[in-house]
C-alpha cells in the first residue's frame, strides 16, 4: 500500500523538485525518500536510528532535519554519501550534527564525552575515498567543504557493508560512472537501491569526464543496479519488485533502469559509429545522436544539456581510444 | 576511545586469520634463544598507513583549535592555542609531530627489520625517523630524551592450548600466536596532532601490534596505541591505526619533518 502511494506520487515529486518544496515519500514501511532538497535522500529508520543516503543541499538541510523529526524521534546515525556533489553532500555537516554517533561510548547525553569522539559525537559520514579527496584539500589549499562535512570513514575497496536496523546495507563503489567516486547503496531487506546520480530520470546521465566519469563506467554501474534489483516476476503486470531511488527524479523499478541503461547504450553506440566514420565532435552534435530520447531527457539550456551529454560520451570514448 | 577505534575492533574481528611463523629455535620443550626466534608473528617488511578515518586530523593539518577527540587538560589547551609552526621551525623543532606518540598516525611508509636478535627496528619515511624496540633485559642508556624515546618490547603470547579432557598440551618451541607490546618512555615533548596538541616528556606510550590476513592474501598490521600523560591528558588517549603490507620498498620516499605540511 505504501509502495502504491509512492508510485502515485511520482508526478508530485517532479513538481516538488521544480518548486523547491520538500516532499517525503514512503517507499517501504521503514524506508522513505525525501525529494526536493537537492539530490534525492534515502531514509532508513529502525531501532538503531536513522540511516541517510545523501544529505541534500546545505540550504535545504534545516528543512530535511524538520521532516525527519516528523518521521521519527530516533537520531541520525549514519550518512552514506553516493558522490561529492554539493546537492548530495551539502547537508552533511548540519545533518551529522543533528544526529548522534551510534557508538555507545558517547552514551545518550550530549556532553563532554562527545568531544572525545571522532566528529564530536555527531553521526558518522561514510563515502568512498574519492569523495573524501574531492571534498577536502591538502594543507594550504582551500577545501570544497569544511572539515565537519567530510566523511568520517572512507573506503577504497569495491564493497563496504553495515548492519543496522536489522538489515544488511551494502555500499558499492562504481568507479568511473557519473564521477570516479560514485557509490550505490543496497538495502537488502527493504529491497531498495539508492543509485545516486548514476540514475537521473530528469535528464541524460551527468557524466563528468573531468572528474573521472565515463560512459562505459556509467553503463557498468547501471548494469550493476539492474543486477541487484529484481522485477515482480511472475506477476509482471503489477508494480513492485525492487525500488530504485535515483539521484534526481522519480522512484524506479528494475525495468525503468533497464530502459535508461538501453538509452545510454544506444547513444554510446551511435556516437561511436559516427566517430568511426571520422566525424568531429561538432558534426556529431549537429547530427543529434540522442534524438530519439531528447523529448524525455533532453535540454537545450541549463546545467546539463543534450549537447553536454553527447560531448561527455564523445570525450570518454575518445579517451578510451587513446 | 574514538569511533575509529571501535570500528577497527570490528575489522580485527572480521579478519581473524592464522599468521603463525614456521617453527624455529630450539627443539621441543626449550625456550627460543632470543626475541627474533621467539616471534609469534612476523612484523618485518614494508607497511603503508591506510587512512580511512580521522582524515581531517591526519591527512591535512587541522586548524588551530580543532582538537576533537583528544581528552585535553586545560594546560594542554593553553599550549595548543599558542601553536606556532614558524616558531617550531626557528627552534629546530619541526619534528615535534613526528615523535613516537604521534608518528604512527602520520601518513607514511614503515620498514620493519631486525637490527639484531633482540632489537626490532622500524624506519619511517615521513620525517625520516627510526624507532627501536628493545626486547629482553634492555636498559635505557639515559641521557637527553629523544623524539622516539626508549621502547621496551615484549611478545604477548597465546596461552597453551587445552587438549582433550582438559589436559594441558606440551609447551611449543614457538608459540602459536600472539602480539607485540611496546612501552615507550623518555620521549622529547612533542605534538599528538600536527596543530600543536601537546604531549609532555612524562608521557608514556603503550602499543599493541597485531597481524591479520584477509582472504585475498592482504596482510594488515593493526596497532592500538594508548598515550598516558598526567600533564596534558585527562584520560588515556586511545586510537587504532591500520597498515597494509607492501610487497617491497619501491614506494619508499624519505622526507624531512615538516611543521606545517
Amino acid at each position: 500500500m505504501a509502495a502504491a502511494s509512492a508510485i502515485c506520487s511520482f508526478s508530485q515529486v517532479a513538481q516538488a523538485q521544480t518548486s523547491g518544496e520538500i516532499e517525503v515519500l514512503q517507499v517501504r514501511p521503514n524506508f522513505y525518500m525525501i525529494a526536493g532538497a537537492g539530490g534525492n535522500i534515502g531514509v532508513q529508520i529502525g531501532s538503531d536510528g536513522v540511516v541517510l543516503v545523501n544529505a541534500g543541499t546545505e540550504q535545504a538541510s534545516g528543512q530535511v532535519v524538520a521532516e525527519l523529526k516528523k518521521l521519527t524521534d530516533q537520531p541520525i546515525r549514519y550518512i552514506l554519501d553516493t558522490s561529492a556533489d554539493p546537492d548530495f553532500v551539502g547537508g552533511n555537516a548540519r545533518l551529522a550534527k543533528a544526529g548522534h554517533t551510534i557508538f555507545p561510548m558517547a552514551g545518550n547525553d550530549r556532553g563532554d564525552i562527545d568531544k572525545l569522539m571522532t566528529n564530536g559525537g555527531a553521526a558518522s559520514i561514510l563515502g568512498t575515498e574519492k569523495v573524501l579527496l574531492r571534498m577536502s584539500a591538502p594543507t594550504g589549499k582551500v577545501a570544497a567543504f569544511s572539515s565537519d562535512a567530510w566523511p568520517t570513514e572512507s573506503f577504497a575497496q569495491r564493497r563496504k557493508y553495515l548492519f543496522l536496523n536489522h538489515e544488511a546495507i551494502e555500499m558499492f563503489h562504481e568507479p568511473a560512472a557519473h564521477t570516479d567516486g560514485d557509490s550505490i547503496v543496497f538495502f537488502r531487506i527493504s529491497d531498495v537501491v539508492v543509485a545516486g546520480d548514476i540514475l537521473d530520470t530528469t535528464r541524460f546521465p551527468v557524466i563528468n569526464v573531468d572528474k573521472g566519469g565515463s560512459v562505459q563506467g556509467e553503463i557498468d554501474a547501471l548494469n550493476h543496479v539492474i543486477e541487484l534489483a529484481i522485477s515482480p516476476v511472475p506477476f509482471v503486470y503489477q508494480e513492485g519488485g525492487t525500488y530504485v531511488i535515483p539521484g534526481h527524479g522519480r522512484i524506479c523499478d528494475q525495468l525503468d533502469v533497464v530502459e535508461y541503461r538501453d538509452m545510454v547504450v544506444v547513444v554510446r553506440d551511435v556516437v561511436q559509429d559516427m566517430m568511426k566514420r571520422g566525424m568531429t565532435l561538432e558534426q556529431i552534435k549537429a547530427a543529434s545522436p540522442a534524438k530519439p530520447f531528447e523529448r524525455q531527457y533532453g535540454a537545450t539550456s541549463g546545467p546539463w544539456t543534450t549537447n553536454d551529454f553527447v560531448e561527455a560520451v564523445y570525450k570518454s570514448l575518445a579517451g578510451k581510444k587513446q | 576511545m574514538t569511533n575509529a577505534r571501535l570500528a577497527l575492533f570490528a575489522v580485527v574481528g572480521l579478519l581473524a586469520a592464522d599468521l603463525r611463523l614456521p617453527a624455529q629455535g630450539k627443539g621441543p620443550g626449550g625456550p627460543p634463544p632470543n626475541a627474533k626466534a621467539a616471534a609469534p608473528i612476523d612484523l618485518t617488511g614494508y607497511w603503508v598507513s591506510v587512512v580511512t578515518e580521522d582524515w581531517r586530523f591526519r591527512m591535512v593539518t587541522p586548524a588551530k583549535g580543532d582538537y576533537l577527540s583528544v581528552p585535553m587538560t586545560m594546560e594542554s589547551k593553553i599550549v595548543a592555542d599558542n601553536w606556532d609552526p614558524a616558531k617550531d621551525e626557528a627552534a629546530g623543532e619541526a619534528c615535534k609531530s613526528y615523535g613516537a606518540a604521534a608518528i604512527m598516525r602520520v601518513p607514511a611508509r614503515f620498514h620493519v627489520t631486525w637490527a639484531d636478535d633482540n632489537t626490532l627496528r622500524m624506519d619511517i619515511d615521513a620525517g625520516t625517523q627510526t624507532r627501536l624496540f628493545h626486547f629482553g633485559g634492555w636498559k635505557s642508556p639515559g641521557g637527553a630524551s629523544t623524539w622516539q624515546g626508549d621502547s621496551v618490547a615484549q611478545w604477548e603470547l597465546q596461552k597453551a592450548p587445552i587438549g582433550l579432557m582438559g589436559q594441558p598440551q606440551p609447551p611449543l618451541a614457538r608459540p602459536q600466536s600472539g602480539n607485540l607490546k611496546v612501552i615507550t618512555t623518555h620521549m622529547r615533548a612533542g605534538y599528538l596532532r600536527k596543530n600543536g596538541v601537546p604531549y609532555s616528556e612524562n608521557a608514556v606510550l603503550t602499543e599493541y601490534y597485531d597481524l591479520v590476513r584477509e582472504r585475498n592474501g592482504d596482510v594488515w598490521m593493526i596497532l592500538t596505541s594508548v598515550v598516558r600523560d598526567p600533564l596534558y591528558l585527562q584520560q588515556p588517549f586511545i586510537v587504532s591505526t591500520h597498515f597494509k603490507k607492501e610487497p617491497d620498498g619501491s614506494k619508499w620516499d624519505p622526507t624531512p619533518c615538516s611543521a606545517r605540511w
